[in-house]
């Protein structure tokens, strides 16, 4: 939703001729609101944090980059991100082609299933973990493992679907025959045709994925709490002592994501 | 020796029967077609002969060795599809070359012989287009060239005419019988296109309901049809119903007119006396009459009523009703005009033309449906 202005620029605007000024008008009016609804908070966080007693001072800015404990949540967060894309998007590529070749009548049942971690809440899903997950054969909790299972799992929809939707247009059984009759082996064929032909879905995919780990507080608080502690944790931590601190923080995660959603575009597009 | 040997190749889906006991000897460098109407297991045979659908039951021999059981991937096949298959994120070069890679050719050879295929289709110098900048017609050339590249065994393509349009379907089908017999490859080709099938093949094979009905070369199929399914299918055919009566066919007139019985003399066959039997004669071979033409002696006469006549570029086609059937004839454009609609006029055809198919009482597969006008067009 917050891409909005970054897909559809208000270029249509300047179209609209004398003819119908009005319907021209309400958009950029509203294109407006949503951009000053947007952008307001994130005023109101540089403002808090560049505030000083004479003006403007980045300092808050220099002192959180120089905290080494910065560093080591970050790296958390990321850590957890890449392995969260790298589980869920192999499980999601693989899956989704086998289903394409084999047993297409499964595909409905899949894009169900695929849809059943938006419908558990994440309090629900991380309370129910902690239950399992505490008996020792299986004491994971406090595990980055247990987190980054858990993200693999709620961020399967965002994976099934981006990967789900470049499958559509290729012609993949097709194409596998055609490699298969020239003697090609399974790998060699996902690897060298496959991959290639879904590769902007893996990585919008991927993205979205992205950025949904690094701003994920709910699970990473049940599941993992202080002895695992990402990026959103660290923010919330800082808060209490040090707001300014956290709020270049949220600043900083902010970017991120927006970051990610313009790589998203740029990718989807470039590929239409 | 044969190349290659169906033997009693059967597959089912589930309840469905989509090829049933399919028999077929290939010899080496011969163009096939399979040739049917959709649904009747054409592309099944193919995918079966390529490995990419489990036979239920039979086998397939390539040079002798049974390959029912061999994967795809270890057969050595080119196979063309129907629908565009090029891999969209190779350029035409590097589809080609796709398969030589697999098979480890040096970058060299795989260059020389990219080069030679783009040539054997009529693309050189396009190797470094990608799919999207080629036209259809184009883009079937380069598979054809990257099925051909790799030297395969059989060649195969299903319907990869279907999907261009007229001319280039037509350039493009003598351009893959040209190319076939400069390799001297053993290729099946899968159409629904009768004209397609019989233009370009060595043989062709006829298949109704997932069985051969016909196999044999394009001048006994179209000439000497063997079943009402073939004579049918392949071109116009006049069927008329009759009783053989040893040296003619008694034709049933219409009860309701005081009509007499017609008897047609036909070519001579061993058949005994009181089988039901189909009297098959093309359109192109019955003569409308005039008062003044010289009836040869062997000639079957008709008269009939003229009901509605159909342009066809050279000859128009008229439909005649000859007691309680209609007979399909073809008249050359330029005498057509005097024959309209309501006109009653006299039908020649001579003996020979007349082919006699003998239909068993209830043949139970036939593949004839049970209404009572013969002729089809
Ligand atoms: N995967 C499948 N599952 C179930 N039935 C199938 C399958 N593939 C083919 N069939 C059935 O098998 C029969 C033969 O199909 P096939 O594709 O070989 O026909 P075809 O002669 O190639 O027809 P067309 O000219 O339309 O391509 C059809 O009745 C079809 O419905
Ligand atoms: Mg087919």
């Amino acid at each position: 939703m917050t891409i909005a202005p970054l897909t559809s620029p208000p270029a249509h605007a300047p179209a609209q001729t004398a003819d119908r000024p009005k319907k021209g008008t309400w958009r950029l009016v509203l294109i407006a609101a949503l951009l000053i609804y947007i952008f307001i908070p994130i005023v109101g966080l540089l403002r808090f944090s560049t505030r000083a007693a004479n003006g403007i001072s980045f300092q808050f800015y220099r002192d959180a980059f120089a905290d080494p404990s910065f560093y080591s949540f970050l790296g958390n967060s990321l850590f957890a991100g890449l392995w969260t894309i790298a589980i869920t998007l192999t499980l999601t590529t693989f899956t989704l082609y086998w289903a394409y070749l084999k047993a297409r009548w499964l595909l409905p049942l899949m894009e169900m299933l695929s849809l059943l971690p938006f419908v558990v809440p994440a309090v629900t899903l991380g309370i129910g973990l902690i239950q399992v997950f505490t008996t020792p054969p299986l004491a994971l909790t406090g595990t980055p493992q247990l987190l980054i299972g858990a993200y693999a799992i709620v961020t399967l929809p965002f994976a099934y679907r981006a990967v789900e939707n470049s499958l559509q247009g290729a012609n993949v059984l097709t194409l596998t025959e055609a490699a298969e009759s020239l003697g090609a082996s399974w790998w060699r064929i996902f690897i060298e045709i496959i991959l290639p032909c879904v590769w902007s879905g893996v990585i919008s995919g991927g993205l979205l994925v992205f950025s949904f780990v690094f701003g994920e507080f709910t699970l990473a608080l049940f599941l993992v709490g202080s002895s695992y502690q990402t990026f959103p944790l660290y923010i919330q931590q800082l808060y209490s002592y040090q707001p300014q601190y956290s709020v270049v923080m949220s600043l900083l995660s902010f970017v991120a994501t927006w970051l990610a959603a313009w790589l998203l575009v740029v990718f989807t597009r470039g590929k239409n | 020796m044969s190349y290659l040997e169906l033997v009693h190749l059967f597959k089912s889906y589930g309840s469905v029967m989509a090829v049933q006991d399919v028999n077929l000897q290939i010899p080496a460098g011969e163009f096939i077609s399979l040739l049917g109407p959709s649904g009747c297991g054409k592309t099944t045979i193919l995918r079966m002969i390529a490995g990419f659908e489990k036979t239920t039951g039979g086998s397939i021999l390539l040079e002798g060795q049974d390959i029912t059981h061999i994967p795809a991937n270890r057969r050595d096949m080119g196979m063309v599809f129907q629908s565009y298959s090029l891999f969209p994120h190779m350029t035409a070069g590097q589809n080609i070359a796709f398969g030589l890679r697999v098979k480890r050719l040096s970058h060299g050879q795989q260059r020389i012989r990219v080069h030679e295929m783009l040539e054997l289709v009529g693309l050189s110098g396009m190797g470094d287009r990608y799919p999207h900048q080629m036209s259809g017609g184009q883009q079937q050339r380069v598979a054809l060239a990257r099925a051909l590249a790799i030297s395969p065994r059989l060649l195969l393509l299903d319907e990869p005419l279907s999907a261009l349009d007229a001319k280039v379907r037509l350039q493009l089908r003598n351009e893959i019988r040209r190319i076939q017999q400069q390799l001297d490859i053993t290729t099946l080709f899968v159409t629904h296109d009768q004209e397609e099938a019989l233009s370009i093949s060595d043989r062709v094979v006829v298949m109704s309901q997932g069985r051969i009905d016909q196999a044999g070369t394009p001048e006994e199929i179209y000439l000497t049809p063997s079943t009402a399914f073939t004579a049918s299918f392949i071109g116009a055919m006049n069927q008329i119903p009759g009783v053989w009566e040893g040296e003619q066919v008694r034709v049933s007139a219409h009860p309701n007119t005081q009509i007499p019985d017609e008897f047609l003399r036909t070519q001579t066959m061993e058949i005994s006396n009181g089988t039901n039997v189909l009297v098959l004669v093309r359109p192109e071979s019955i003569t409308v009459l005039r008062p003044e033409d010289s009836i040869p002696a062997d000639y079957n006469l008709l008269s009939g009523l003229v009901t509605s006549r159909i342009f066809l570029g050279s000859v128009v086609r008229l439909s005649v009703l000859v007691g309680e059937f209609y007979l399909n004839v073809d008249v050359p454009t330029a005498q057509a005009e005097q024959f309209t609609s309501g006109q009653v006029v006299q039908l020649g055809f001579p003996a020979d033309q007349c082919r006699v198919l003998a239909i068993a009482p209830a043949a139970p597969q036939s593949a004839l449906p049970h209404k009572q006008v013969r002729s089809v067009v």
